[in-house]
């Protein structure tokens, strides 16, 4: 019994050794089954079907609803944001990571658009440097230097009101809209008005600078004009910002330095400040004034240097030089060779550096985006939306060039057509049915005493913008291109009818192929004139003080004049 | 009970706010001496000038406020004279959860009497209709503000000649924060005048015009340096803090041409006139940093300022500038740059905590308990949601901070955490992989706000720990924000781009 109990405890013993081995074995297969399971089972995708405290619900996309426990520390995310459980939604699709069937990082997806901003949101703010066709580079407020780029689609507003892109100047100050947050691409663009310009370059002696008020008292104080600095007040205090910048020599201080420099003479780029002067940027000068009125021979970039053509001066120019281009302050890289300038040097005779160039150069096109032209001649075909010009003249590079042919033109309902005999804006049925163009040897002309009428044209491209026809042609060999700055509001003056005072004015020599720059103020009259302002025809009075004008004139009467 | 807490701390918090802005709805400006505005009654921009006073009444959700003009035409060659008696109440109510508060401004009183030349426009008690409504988001630093504003005026003129009828449509934007407030106004006004012919050769005088009004008023805080002119002194010189005032208008109008013979029909008298005006800076000396080993360091001035300003404070002769900055060190400078202190009701939860001394401070984190000398500042960046609090209820208080950790901190400060974009997009930095994602939004915002940049590489670092140089250059960048950035974009960016 003993033996046979020893014995059926041997086999016992045997047996339940085999059963321990087979049920470790089987533990172990079992485990690594489980691993490879949950292996199998790392990822789960589909709907959330409930969100519990403890506990996740999920219909996988094959329709198998399973719930899962939340492991001791577990992640929850919607579109790569951290939330709350309670910020799940039933519905919304979700990815689990599981660990021991547990889960560890649960994800929602929610968004549809990612990086979705609202329209026009993204906003930038700075100066144009360079303006090449659809292409604008630019500096921004942070200091940053951008490539940004137009589209037809591109909006352009100045002072509230939208103007075409080629209105747009290197210096111009824009607020840039874009509606993605990676887009080179402007949406919208703001420009500033006239405060954008600046008002006047003075020259004073420094007599008190206050810090705390940002105020300068400046005696002495004369004003660029006509070539040269003429008296403005024995004494004036005009306030700064502090982001104006102050140099001397190249040099850049602070204001805390201005005390040091008392009874020294300051040049001062003012603008508008609501009604008042506001210093933009100002330069100390360091050793002796010299003015010239020259030409640009050439720029030597790399030593920040410059010939002029007619003294052969070389100067050197540095970042506190004011450079006045198109009535901005520009950056120093808008210069080019060729261009007709103000100079105030400061130096001796040895070695001279510019504080303030100012550019007289203006034309027709603000920028190499315009296409806009000006054409003098004789009508010879008004057919609907079509005019055919024959013996015309186009204004290139500021002179008249004449051609004996014919030119198409293109007009629609939105152009504006002035009968100037008449002194009245024709509808374009008017013009069509008018007696505008004619052929000159049918009876019903001669019977009628009717000719071919003269016109004067501002176009975009061959589409007339404005028209202005007469019945007499002017000579063009006595006409003038001038350009300048309004020095006041125009007046009707009782003998010569509406006129304007024109200051800082250059006229176009054909001869010489630049700006001459005029020493006077003059007067020229506006009863002739077709004025062109945002491609459109205004009244005389509604020309303003301190207007930049570009002007087709003859003698002092002025024919055609555009408000740049 | 928890809704009329959470409206006790909203009423009393917001009552501390005095929202500085344009007067009343008509575009003027005024510094201590002169109030200056455009009068268009009759057809043409007058210059009027003179007095205007102004009170303002607090009580809990309301405020009242009174102007009382009497003006005179600028041009002593034009006769004339306006006085203007308005009171305006707003009521407040608060939308706690969203800490929000909608404001509805209402007209009690509102009585003109303008002469210019031989023409008087009166305009009484019944001849006005106005409907303002407006909503501020209280977010930890700042206040932003944005509303609406509709109203009709009516005159008689020349005591029953014709009316003279101003529909008014607009709103205002502003914000308020502890380095400044800005508030401008964008107003269109529509006249419509209608008068019968008066006989001789005038003909009929009725004419309809349009004028756009935009104007800003603003108080801004500045620090300027000032250099001690003595030789022997205890320090080289400190900061002033500057507080400056200044009011801008533009008004831009489109009217008929009135010639001696009468209106011209033909032709419009438009154009534009700016008035500005600004007070005299209030001053005050800021205490005289005296640290060691911060002269000639890059970040000297920034350290110097905002010690100056108490946002940095102790007395050790030595800031340490590349040490790396903690992070409790960092929330609590930017608690006080941005004045987030006590306030009332902290003030009473003070005086309540002193009576029931034995009451237990609540535990925010478990690493930083109520003795904690900066236990105040971390509670009160945690109440006001500029710093979170995560499973393990720990702040890590001595941490070194990192620049991701800041920018989160100092955008919760600002509310533009919800301005990013949806959520899935990528910034603009080279190592954009390497930005946490707790972190991209504040990253992006404090971009776009022009706080941080790339390296010249273009990375961001994200991950990179601040040293206290490096987070003293940052929080006066934010500092800069909130003076200069914000006032720039609610007042010139507006005016001259709008």
């Amino acid at each position: 019994m003993e033996a046979e109990d020893r014995g059926e405890t041997m086999w016992e013993r045997i047996t339940k050794k085999i059963s321990i081995f087979l049920l470790v074995l089987s533990i172990v297969f079992a485990n690594t089954l489980g691993v490879f399971a949950n292996t199998v089972e790392n990822i789960v995708e589909g709907f959330l079907v409930e969100m519990g405290e403890n506990q996740v619900t999920v219909e996988e996309y094959d329709g198998t609803v399973r719930t899962f426990p939340f492991n001791s520390y577990y992640i929850l995310r919607i579109d790569t944001l951290n939330v709350d459980s309670s910020d799940f939604k039933p519905g919304m699709e979700i990815y689990l990571k599981l660990q021991n069937n547990k889960v560890s990082f649960l994800e929602g997806f929610s968004t549809v658009s990612p990086g979705h901003i609202p329209e026009g949101s993204k906003v930038r703010i700075g100066t144009i440097k360079k303006i090449d066709r659809d292409q604008l580079i630019v500096k921004l407020d942070s200091g940053q230097e951008e490539t940004y780029f137009t589209s037809p689609a591109t909006i352009l507003l100045r002072d509230g009101l939208k103007v075409p892109l080629s209105s747009l100047y290197e210096g111009d100050m824009v607020k840039f809209y874009f509606d993605e947050i990676d887009s080179k691409i402007i949406s919208r663009m703001s420009v500033q008005g006239k405060s954008i310009e600046v008002k006047g370059l003075y020259k004073g002696k420094l007599a008190l600078a206050d810090v705390i008020k940002k105020e300068l008292t400046l005696t002495d104080l004369k004003i660029f004009r006509n070539g040269g600095w003429e008296n403005l007040t024995n004494s004036k205090t005009i306030s700064y910002d502090e982001s104006s910048p102050i140099h001397i020599g190249g040099q850049k201080i602070s204001e805390d330095k201005l005390k040091y420099y008392k009874d020294n003479t300051v040049y001062l780029a003012v603008k508008d400040y609501f009604s008042s002067d506001r210093i933009e940027s100002m330069v100390l000068e360091s050793q002796n004034e010299a003015v010239y009125i020259d030409t640009i021979e050439n720029i030597n970039w790399f030593g920040n240097s410059m010939e002029l053509e007619v003294s052969h001066r070389n100067l050197t120019f540095n970042e506190g030089t004011i450079v006045v281009k198109n009535g901005r302050l520009s950056d120093i890289n808008s210069l080019d060779a060729g261009m007709d300038i103000f100079i105030v040097g400061d130096g001796t005779s040895g070695t001279m550096s510019a504080n303030i160039i100012y550019v007289y150069n203006e034309g027709i096109n603000n920028s190499n985006i315009g296409q806009n032209y000006i054409y003098e001649g004789r009508l010879d075909a008004v057919f609907r939306n079509t005019i055919m010009l024959k013996d015309f003249a186009y204004l290139n590079n500021n002179s008249w060039e004449a051609f004996n042919n014919s030119k198409e033109l293109y007009y629609d309902e939105d152009t504006i057509i002035y009968d100037f005999d008449e002194k009245r804006i024709l509808s374009s049925e008017e013009f069509y049915y008018g007696d505008y163009a004619i052929d000159e040897d049918s009876r019903y002309a001669q019977e009628n005493s009717l000719e071919d009428r003269y016109a004067y044209l501002y176009t975009e491209g061959d589409r007339v913008i404005a028209l202005m026809v007469q019945k007499n042609r002017d000579s063009l060999l006595k006409q003038r291109i001038t350009n300048g700055v309004a020095l006041e509001a125009p007046e009707n003056h009782k003998w010569t009818g509406w006129r304007i005072n024109i200051a800082n004015a250059a006229d176009w020599s054909s001869r010489k192929g630049q700006w001459m720059a005029r020493k006077d103020s003059f007067y020229i009259t506006l009863e002739d004139a077709i004025i062109i302002k945002n491609g459109r025809i205004i009244g005389s009075d509604q020309l303003n003080k301190d207007d930049r004008l570009y002007i087709v004139r003859e003698d002092l009467k002025a024919k055609v004049i555009i408000v740049k | 009970m928890k809704r009329l807490i959470w409206t006790l701390i909203f009423i009393l918090t917001f009552n501390s706010i005095a929202w500085a802005g344009p007067i009343e709805f008509s575009g003027g400006v005024s510094d201590e001496f002169q109030y200056k505005e455009l009068v268009f009654l009759s057809g043409e921009p007058v210059v009027f000038v003179g007095t205007v006073n102004v009170k303002e009444d607090e009580k809990n959700e309301e405020k009242k406020v009174t102007y009382s003009f009497s003006l005179t035409p600028e041009d002593l060659d034009i006769e004339g004279r306006l006085t203007r008696n308005v009171t305006l109440i707003t009521t407040y109510t608060p939308v706690t959860d969203k800490g929000q508060t909608i404001a509805n401004t209402t007209v009690t009183r509102y009585t003109e009497n303008v002469s210019i030349g031989e023409d008087s426009f009166r305009l009484t008690n019944a001849d006005i209709q106005f409907s303002q409504s407006a909503i501020i988001d209280n977010r930890p630093a700042i206040d932003f503000y944005s509303g609406n504003i509709q109203a009709v005026k009516r005159y008689e003129i020349n005591g029953g000649e014709g009316t003279a009828q101003v529909k008014i449509t607009g709103g205002d934007v502003g914000y308020k924060n502890f380095w400044g407030n800005t508030e401008t106004q964008l107003l269109d006004y529509v006249y419509t005048v209608n008068r019968g012919s008066q006989g001789e050769a005038d003909g009929d005088l009725s004419w309809e015009g349009t004028v756009s009004i935009k104007v800003s008023d603003s108080t801004t805080k500045s620090l300027q340096y000032s250099q001690n002119e003595a030789n022997f002194t205890s320090f080289n010189g400190g900061y002033i803090q500057v507080i400056n005032q200044g009011m801008i208008s533009k008004y831009t109008y489109n009217l008929p041409r009135i010639t001696d013979e009468g209106i011209d029909y033909l032709s419009r008298n438009q154009g534009t006139m700016s008035l500005q005006a600004s007070k005299v800076p209030k001053i005050e000396r800021l205490i005289v940093p005296k640290f060691r080993d911060t002269g000639g360091h890059w970040a000297q001035q920034d350290i110097e300022k905002l010690y100056s300003l108490g946002v940095f404070e102790g007395s050790s002769s030595f800031f340490i500038p590349d040490g790396y900055m903690s992070r409790v060190d960092f929330v609590k400078a930017v608690v006080k740059a941005c004045d987030i202190g006590e306030d009332e009701e902290d003030s009473k939860t003070t005086r309540r905590s002193r009576r029931k001394k034995d009451e237990v401070e609540e535990v925010i984190f478990v690493d930083i308990n109520s003795s904690h000398p900066d236990y105040k500042y971390v509670k009160k960046a945690f109440e006001k949601n500029i710093i979170t609090r995560g499973k393990d209820y720990r702040f890590y208080p001595d941490e070194p901070l990192t620049k991701a950790e800041a920018m989160t901190i100092l955008i919760r400060a600002l509310g533009f955490e919800a301005k990013a974009p949806a959520p899935g997009y990528k910034t603009s930095y080279a190592d954009d992989n390497k930005i946490p994602n707790w972190a991209k939004d504040a990253v992006y915002m404090a971009t776009e706000a022009g706080i941080i940049s790339g390296d010249n590489n273009n990375n961001i670092n994200a991950h990179k720990q601040l040293k206290r140089s490096e987070a003293s250059a940052i929080l006066v960048r934010f500092l800069e924000f909130l003076e200069k950035d914000l006032k720039k974009d609610y007042s010139e960016n507006i005016i001259y781009y709008y």
